[in-house]
């Protein structure tokens, strides 16, 4: 805010009542939704990166038949925590950085309803991320699978603290998830721009609100299986312990129950990303918009009844397998529609053939191929050969990373001027996708021959007699020229963010939603006043936007001037009704907060009092967390 | 729930809908915590409909007495609750202080119930799976309970400082809506290993 007598502007005002607090602890108490998403964002790229050297890892310990890299006990290690991280700490976490990220600008709010919710959920992720990092320092790297199935895991067959690192981090892991989800459904049903209708939020937004209402059915389950199996390891229940009643397949389904849907939790939210990037490319309305926007919420529906399909070779009953056999190949409908919304898309429109658009046609080829075996292990004979060997790694990849990876790169490309102010260079860009592109099918083509041959899965190396070794070597070749085109994209996503800042244009994609109508990056604020919504595509229709740059309304009611002219000093934004987004009620939100981080402080010493079986510090850490948590939501205290 | 119970809420239409944002993270931390409750359900209905008899034949199914005492007083504490919200927005803050006390008290005894239960149980959590439901669920109640201990402990401290008044109570009203989770989850949990009969019978 300008010094001295002078008056200060709206935009000095704003500026001032939304910025962060200077210093160390300032930026420690940031609750904006765009320091908790950049950080989601930053941290899990990092996670990516730490969980695709992994990856480079096992595939150099397999290049070459009865190879020594590394031990059996290592490669378990490895595989456990690269399917750890990029499931837990990579995927999930990157997709609901950007929701919170782009969520609010998108749908013209000022901030998340709940801030210091949201600073809660980065913070509990990064000391749940820490915490599984930590297993690798005291020596106690988990090592059963990133699905830890019991009788495996129980105590007599992993002793040590191996599996409790595992199940406790992703305990904490799941927590983080389920409260960016409920950020991410309250986001949507209220703080959303004044006639942004249901019919006309952003395909992006859509998607980030049906996989956070996923999470919330879908995550509860494990947080229940795991504590029950923690129970079994710790205290001596016996859910899991056949001879005593209880049934190691209980685990299977509590786990699958989460599993599935997780892969669609996975996928949705990089569909409404791919979704974005080709409407802005093609410049044209997404095609099937509203058949598009129900099959995403088809698919979230049908997902949590194919959990079995993981199950086939485990003795369930013909008649359910033979449901859950359906139900896999019903789900293949709305993807369907879904790909050729893309494909229609891109044919009707004029495209742009930026880096980003490069991947989401990446992500069409890659995800189709991925689904097709996808369809193939659905049915129960051909499952049945082909279960636990290297053809289901292949189906697995090609489905995560042509449906989550390849839209997250993609994003990052097209987003990353409102994240941080800078585009990524675009022929870089594109020689990282072609090395990335083709390093991925070269990688994991040959595995479905693999599998077929009979290559089981998480095997640490094999005779040299088997057939195996020319696919092997080449997989391996082809996942270091993955890595490579990852190498280039991660330094050219450094090396732009080198030097002074450029002017960088607010909307450099000439895109339709509202994060592109305001600075790059987004302004502390946001939007300088408050926005009016006439259509799904608010930047080009010449109807929206009253209020935004250059539009002023001549006669603000008495809430909007509150709102853009902050004179109480509060941070304020405005709640809409559900489904019309009619203006409600204006919500004072907190800016600055450091209880979330004591409440994550309290959960984790807790945690680790149960890792430790250190009752006392267990205590300590209940009692900080019901400290902090009381003080977070006591009247008055910010 | 109107708008104005909230104290970081001002409505600027004449009729506000929909309610506040901390009572939309309370509905869906519900959720979140009756899936909880539906896995732990299906786990111990899982174990309870498998091959062998539920319980076994060398457990004696122990007394349902302090169950039902304990359900009884859950319901005392959460209508207790549910009174000092109207007595709340009718201006009667003694009489809500009052309740609250009243509905802390009667939960108190409906934990001190259930722990009576498990100390009376006759056996040990890790001597078969029935025995590891029986405790576990009765545990997870009482873990339940005791949030919402808590809960009714910083609400009553909030009305007699007059925090909560006719004009902002969201927290009792979270209090309320969370007690009668509480209320509806110790009826499904305690159902399935106090109350019930058995479904599985080993066929």
């Amino acid at each position: 805010m300008s010094a001295g007598t002078s008056r200060p502007t709206d935009t000095e005002l704003l500026d001032y009542v939304w910025a962060a607090r200077p210093g160390f602890v300032g930026w420690l108490g940031q609750c904006n939704h765009k320091a908790v998403g950049r950080r989601f964002i930053f941290t899990s790229f990092f996670f990516l990166l730490l969980g695709g050297a992994m990856a480079l890892l096992m595939r150099t310990q397999l290049a070459l038949p009865n190879n020594d890299v590394m031990g059996p006990d290592g490669f378990n290690q490895l595989f456990t925590m690269h399917g750890t991280i990029m499931m837990f700490l990579f995927v999930v976490p990157m997709l609901e950085g950007f929701t919170i990220y782009v969520g609010p600008l998108a749908l013209g709010a000022r901030d998340m309803p709940m801030p210091r919710l949201n600073a809660f959920g980065y913070w509990v992720f990064l000391f749940g991320g820490l915490f599984l990092l930590s297993s690798g320092v005291v020596g106690a790297v988990p090592d059963s699978g990133w699905f830890a199935y019991v009788p495996l895991t129980r105590a007599e067959f992993a002793p040590g603290l191996n599996l409790d690192f595992w199940l406790l981090g992703v305990t904490m892991l799941e927590i983080a998830g389920i409260v960016a989800a409920i950020e991410v459904v309250t986001l949507m049903a209220r703080f959303r721009a004044s006639g942004m209708s249901v019919s006309r939020i952003p395909i992006f937004v859509w998607s980030g609100f049906v996989a956070s209402v996923m999470i919330l059915f879908a995550f509860p389950p494990l947080v229940a299986g795991t504590i029950l199996l923690e129970l079994d390891r710790k205290i001596g229940t016996v859910f899991y312990d056949a001879a005593s009643g209880g049934d190691p397949l209980l685990w299977q389904h509590l786990f699958w129950w989460f599993g599935h849907p997780e892969v669609y939790i996975q996928l949705i939210p990089a569909l409404g990303m791919a979704a974005a990037i080709v409407t802005a490319s093609a410049q044209r309305r997404m095609a099937g918009r509203t058949a598009f926007i129900a099959s995403l919420v088809a698919i979230g529906i049908l997902s949590f009844g194919l959990w079995v399909h993981h199950m086939y070779a485990t003795g369930i009953p013909l008649m359910a397998t033979s449901l859950f056999t359906a139900a896999s190949f019903m789900i293949a409908i709305p993807s369907g529609v879904i790909i050729m919304s893309f494909i229609g898309t891109m044919w009707w429109g004029r495209l742009r053939w930026t880096a980003a658009m490069y991947y989401v046609v990446g992500f069409v080829i890659i995800f189709v191929a991925g689904g097709i075996t996808g369809v193939m292990v659905a049915m129960v004979p051909f499952d049945w050969q082909a279960h636990d060997t290297y053809f289901v790694v292949a189906h697995l990849h090609y489905v995560l990373v042509g449906g989550s990876l390849m839209p997250i790169l993609g994003a990052l490309h097209f987003w990353m001027p409102k994240l941080t102010g800078r585009i990524m260079d675009e022929r870089w860009g594109k020689i990282a996708f072609g090395l990335i592109f083709v390093g991925f099918n070269v990688t994991f083509f040959p595995q479905h021959a693999l599998g077929l041959w009979g290559m089981t899965r998480r095997i640490w190396t094999y005779e040299a007699d088997l057939g195996w070794n020319g696919l092997n070597l080449l997989s391996t070749a082809g996942s270091y020229v993955m890595g490579l085109g990852m190498l280039i994209f991660t330094i050219n996503m450094i090396v732009v963010h080198l030097g002074p800042k450029p002017d960088t244009p607010d909307n450099p994609w000439g895109a339709e939603s509202m994060e592109w109508a305001t600075g790059s990056p987004a302004p502390n604020y946001n939007f300088r006043s408050t926005l009016q919504v006439a259509s799904p595509e608010p930047l080009w229709d010449g109807e929206s936007m009253i209020g935004a740059k250059g539009g002023e309304d001549p006669d603000p009611p008495a809430w909007q001037r509150q709102l853009d002219r902050p004179e109480t000093g509060l941070r304020q934004a405005l709640a809409t009704s559900g489904l019309d987004a009619k203006p409600d009620h204006i919500v004072t939100l907190p800016g600055h907060s450091l209880w979330p981080l004591w409440a994550t402080f309290g959960l984790g010493v807790g945690l680790i009092g149960v890792l430790l079986d250190a009752v006392a510090l267990g205590v300590v850490g209940l009692i900080a967390l019901i400290v902090a948590a009381t003080a977070w939501l006591w009247p008055g205290v910010e | 729930m109107a708008v104005e119970t909230s104290r970081t809420a001002a409505p600027v239409t004449d009729t506000p809908r929909g309610a506040a944002m901390g009572t939309w993270a309370l509905w869906l931390t519900i959720i979140v915590l009756a899936m909880f409750v539906a896995g732990l359900s299906t786990a111990a209905l899982y174990l309870e409909t498998g091959p062998e008899p539920w319980p076994p034949d060398e457990f004696q199914v122990p007394g349902r007495g302090p169950a039902w005492l304990a359900l009884a007083l859950t319901l005392v504490a959460t209508a207790g609750a549910t009174y000092a919200l109207w007595r709340i927005k009718t201006a009667s803050r003694r009489l809500a202080a009052l309740s609250l006390a009243w509905s802390a008290a009667a939960l108190t005894g409906a934990v001190i119930a259930l722990v009576a239960s498990l100390a009376g149980a006759g056996f040990r959590w890790d001597e078969h799976a029935y025995t590891s439901a029986y405790w576990s669920l009765t545990g997870f109640v009482i873990t339940f309970m005791g949030v919402g201990l808590i809960v009714l402990a910083a609400v009553l401290t909030q009305t007699v400082a007059g925090l909560v008044d006719e004009h902002r109570h969201l927290e009792l009203t979270n209090a309320v809506i969370y007690l009668w989770f509480v209320l509806v989850s110790s009826i499904v949990l305690l159902a399935l290993v106090h109350y019930l009969p058995a479904v599985g019978d080993g066929g």
